[in-house]
């Protein structure tokens, strides 16, 4: 709950009020303006002096999670939300304490995007909690929603936002992550390519190995045993490394630049779509490629915290 | 896998439009270049549409193209 929890009265700078019952009159105080007024009366319990002052309480919380739970219709209270063991008040510190994670460690002015994948509906999954009103997911085909993120089908469905690698990134700083939740097939991919020296595009689990590609199509695949994780690509002049669990797992030379395509989302955009996931998917971000493990460590509070990922 | 088998109408009918809320029809050939849709957008298509439910039907995608 934002506003303030306490409320002490002095008198000539020394003198406090800390009155339990007064305290908690003003417990939960939110955001607004408000009045207050202290009287004084003599022993005739006449009123002598009155004074008032008016005040106003900002909200505690960052502006881009009021602005991204409002979005997503979640009031801030202590209803249980449909996580499980989370209050909708719960979920907002979460998400808040994400969001001030990121800006105290100098990444959240890297991050274009972050959809958390938050609620279970499309309508709330399209958000960006970076600014709700800019790269809204719009989902194709016959997806599966609910609290512990989404899943296509395996054969038509894609999530399209409006990102396009060449326009909105630069291929000498620049980034994404995934968060994958399940381990069911062995095709997953997204991103976009030209199959030719242009591409942006991942495959977390493709025949059981993980490929991230940046450019042209030199990396070699990183063999895995399970797909479950925080994936990140990220590509800094001309090295391009990957990243799970905040482990690097491939560094290496590229060269080629960045797609002038539609990044898709549990698909790949562009020449050879590739195949559609049907892998439960939880958060996705672009970003630039300067903290990925900064980035990796603000996935895995939320998604742990949202107690949909354990690794 | 099952699928639910369209017209060529239909599929012109409801090819990017929305089903629901942040979310768009998306009809897709089998190997024989039958459209179908799957499970979200047909109940989606009998909820607006007022389409009658098909029935499933085996849906064999095209040749997969090469993971590269």
């Amino acid at each position: 709950m934002a506003g303030i929890r306490k409320i002490t009265i002095s008198i000539d700078g020394s003198e406090e009020f800390p009155n339990s019952a007064l305290q908690e009159i003003y417990t939960g105080l939110l955001e607004g303006s408000h009045t207050l007024t202290a009287k004084a009366y003599n022993a005739s319990n006449t009123l002598v002096s009155e004074v008032t002052r008016n005040f106003t309480v900002s909200s505690l919380y960052e502006t881009e999670t009021t602005d991204f739970m409002t979005a997503t219709s979640t009031p801030d209270d202590a209803n249980s939300s449909i996580y499980a063991g989370l209050t909708n008040t719960n979920c907002w510190d979460l998400l808040d304490s994400v969001i001030k994670y990121f800006k105290a460690n100098n990444a959240w002015s890297e991050i274009i995007h972050w959809h958390p994948m938050f609620g279970g509906s499309a309508a709330k999954h399209a958000y960006n909690a970076k600014d709700v009103n800019a790269f809204q997911m719009s989902f194709f085909g016959s997806w599966v929603f609910s609290a512990s993120g989404n899943q296509g089908n395996g054969t038509n469905t894609y999530g399209s936002l409006g990102f396009n690698p060449s326009v909105n990134s630069v291929v000498t700083n620049a980034g994404f992550s995934i968060v994958y939740l399940s381990n069911t097939d062995s095709a997953g991919t997204l991103g976009c390519g030209d199959i030719g020296s242009n591409n942006y595009y991942m495959q977390p689990n493709s025949g059981g190995n993980f490929r991230a590609r940046i450019g042209d199509l030199s990396p070699a695949a990183v063999s895995q045993t399970t797909s479950i994780g925080i994936y990140t690509a990220s590509r800094n002049s001309a090295i391009l490394k990957s990243y799970k669990n905040k482990i690097e797992i491939q560094s290496t030379s590229v060269s080629g630049g960045l797609p002038n395509l539609d990044f898709y989302y549990g698909a790949r955009g562009g020449t050879s779509t590739g195949t559609y996931d049907d892998r439960l998917q939880g958060s996705l971000i672009n970003h630039t490629g300067i903290n990925p493990v900064i980035i990796q460590e603000g996935l895995r509070m939320w998604e742990e915290g949202l107690g949909r990922l354990t690794i | 896998m099952k699928a639910y088998k369209i017209t060529v109408e239909q599929k012109n009918e409801i090819e990017d439009q929305k089903s629901a809320p942040a979310q768009y029809f998306n009809p897709v050939q089998d190997i024989n270049g039958d459209w179908f849709i799957f499970e979200a957008e047909m109940n989606s298509a009998v909820k607006n549409k007022g389409w009658a439910r098909a029935i499933l039907a085996d849906f064999v995608p095209p040749e997969p193209e090469p993971i590269i």
